[in-house]
């Protein structure tokens, strides 16, 4: 397999580049969620899901409880051997003003809280992983808030966005080609319902015309009325599934324990 | 007048017994002597005394870790097949049985400060389909990983394995053996310090039926030559392997 030419720096280029697309649908659609306009009650066909059992939430909801829960079930460095911390795109973060209009959900938040963003390994061999957990008012809304992602619509919504976006980070340097955004078919690793979408970019080099691909997959399962998301970012070849999945089910388990 | 003697038993086992409890009687009987043949002989059908050496039994157990330290030991393990040149397919702590059982690599708990096993396993799909592994153990002292260096790299149970010095790295062992899946394999070991690496490679294309170890040799090349990778490895000269 060949290198790229210009090694560290280039590669910088390609994390930042990753980390643009590493904004997953948490990041564009809840992170100013005082500011969430309400979005289009229909946007396309909506699959049929089987539910799982109801969530017992004993006590009234509130923003320190969705905070409290979000730090019980989020992800941290040592779930993902090998991770270091590292800042999030501040600026991608406040690019956000259009994404709402990607989902289906109209009601707002009451709170939540993400991972850090977590990295390991260098060139070719980076990944990044980060997780978040929103708290919505009730079950359904966190149901209709995810639901974009079996829509049509939905997806080109966010496909066009994303696009929009990644080509702003393009340079000199580093020229972001084509990208797709479809469903992740991810099974049922939990035994609940999750929701999945690949995102998949074409990074190259400007000057050595390497080209290579940057996957990011977004996936995520409602608990209740908390919608719980995992976003895995790598170059080359996606995470491995079964670290998906294994992720996914270490949230789910802190989720049972924690108290909503 | 004939007195009739009074039966001794007593009264509640005096009744005839009922054909279907003789039956249950006879059936528990059978049972027994068939768990017995069981134990004596292992559950895999072989002698017990080869039990050991189909699962690590007595083998030195790893060491415990806290959560932070096993980013290290990926690292030491991720080296072996660098950059994207395979697919990772899973990874994750494993315990010492693991190289015997074959048993897949555990994610995380959910407890974010309990402590983790010392060892480490990385698993790729190699470009030409081969099952690659890279495993590293972390004992309690040097002469614990040797013991379990000396255990893991033995012949195996089952099928006739096949374990020798390898070629390189320095003081590393080969073996050649059919995993629990039943698939021929080919391994290196070599301890370096607390630490035992294994490489592993159970090539593609095999069909069905018993594969010959001994059909192995390209993938000891192949896992000698990863093997040199490890940090610590020392390589200076050209493999031999286990001959074919």
């Amino acid at each position: 397999m060949s290198r790229p030419e210009h090694g560290a720096g280039l590669l910088a280029a390609l994390v930042l580049a990753a980390s643009a697309a590493g904004c997953g649908k948490s990041d564009l659609v809840h992170e100013r969620d005082a500011h969430r306009a309400a979005a289009p009650a229909s946007a396309g066909h909506v699959a049929a899901r089987p539910r799982q059992a109801p969530v017992p939430v004993p006590l009234r909801l509130s923003f320190a409880r969705a905070g409290a829960f979000a730090r019980a079930v989020n992800l941290s460095a040592v779930d993902f051997p090998g991770s270091h911390l590292t800042p999030r795109n501040a600026s991608l973060e406040n690019q956000q003003e259009e994404a709402p209009g990607c989902s289906h959900g109209a009601a707002l938040p009451l709170g939540g809280g993400r991972s850090p963003k977590l990295e390991r390994g260098s060139a070719l061999e980076t990944e990044s992983i980060s997780s978040s957990v929103i708290v919505m008012p009730s079950a359904g809304a966190a149901r209709s808030d995810l639901a974009y992602t079996d829509s049509s619509a939905g997806l080109a919504c966010y496909s066009k966005l994303l696009s929009r976006k990644l080509a702003g980070e393009s340079s000199s340097r580093v020229h972001i080609g084509h990208i797709s955004v479809g469903r992740l078919n991810t099974g049922s690793p939990l035994g609940v319902p999750t929701y999945g979408l690949r995102i998949r970019a074409d990074i190259s080099a400007g000057a050595s015309g390497v080209t290579i691909g940057l996957y990011v997959d977004a996936i995520a399962f409602d608990y209740g009325p908390a919608e719980i998301q995992l976003y895995a970012t790598s170059f080359v070849q996606p995470v491995a599934v079964r670290t998906e999945n294994e992720l996914l089910e270490l949230m789910l388990a802190r989720a049972r324990l924690a108290r909503l | 007048m004939h007195e009739q003697r009074p039966d001794p038993r007593p009264a509640h086992r005096r009744r005839r017994p009922p054909r279907a409890l003789l039956l249950g009687v006879l059936t528990i009987l059978l049972a027994g002597l068939a768990f017995h043949l069981l134990a004596s002989t292992g559950a895999a059908g072989g002698p017990r005394r080869e039990a050991s050496a189909c699962t690590g039994q007595g083998a030195p157990q790893v060491a415990s870790i806290k959560p932070q330290e096993l980013g290290e030991l990926r690292a030491s393990v991720a080296r072996v097949l660098p950059e994207r040149v395979g697919r990772l397919y899973e990874e994750g702590t494993i315990v010492g049985s693991s190289v015997w059982t074959d048993a897949a690599p555990a994610g995380p708990p959910v407890s974010r400060t309990a402590p983790r096993p010392a060892g480490y396993e990385m698993r790729w799909w190699a470009p030409n389909g081969d099952d690659l592994v890279a495993d590293v153990l972390v004992f309690a002292s040097p002469r614990a990983a040797a013991l379990f260096l000396t255990r893991a790299a033995a012949p195996r149970c089952g099928h006739g394995s096949l374990s020798a010095g390898a070629g390189r790295p320095p003081q590393a062992r080969n073996l050649a053996w059919i995993n629990p899946d039943g698939v021929a394999e080919a391994d290196v070991y070599l301890a370096r310090g607390r630490r035992v690496y294994r490489v592993a490679d159970a090539p593609a294309g095999q069909g069905t039926g018993v594969p010959a170890p001994g059909r192995l040799s390209g993938a000891l090349r192949t896992v000698d030559t990863l093997a040199c990778l490890l940090q610590g490895a020392n390589c200076t000269s050209a493999s031999s392997g286990v001959p074919a």
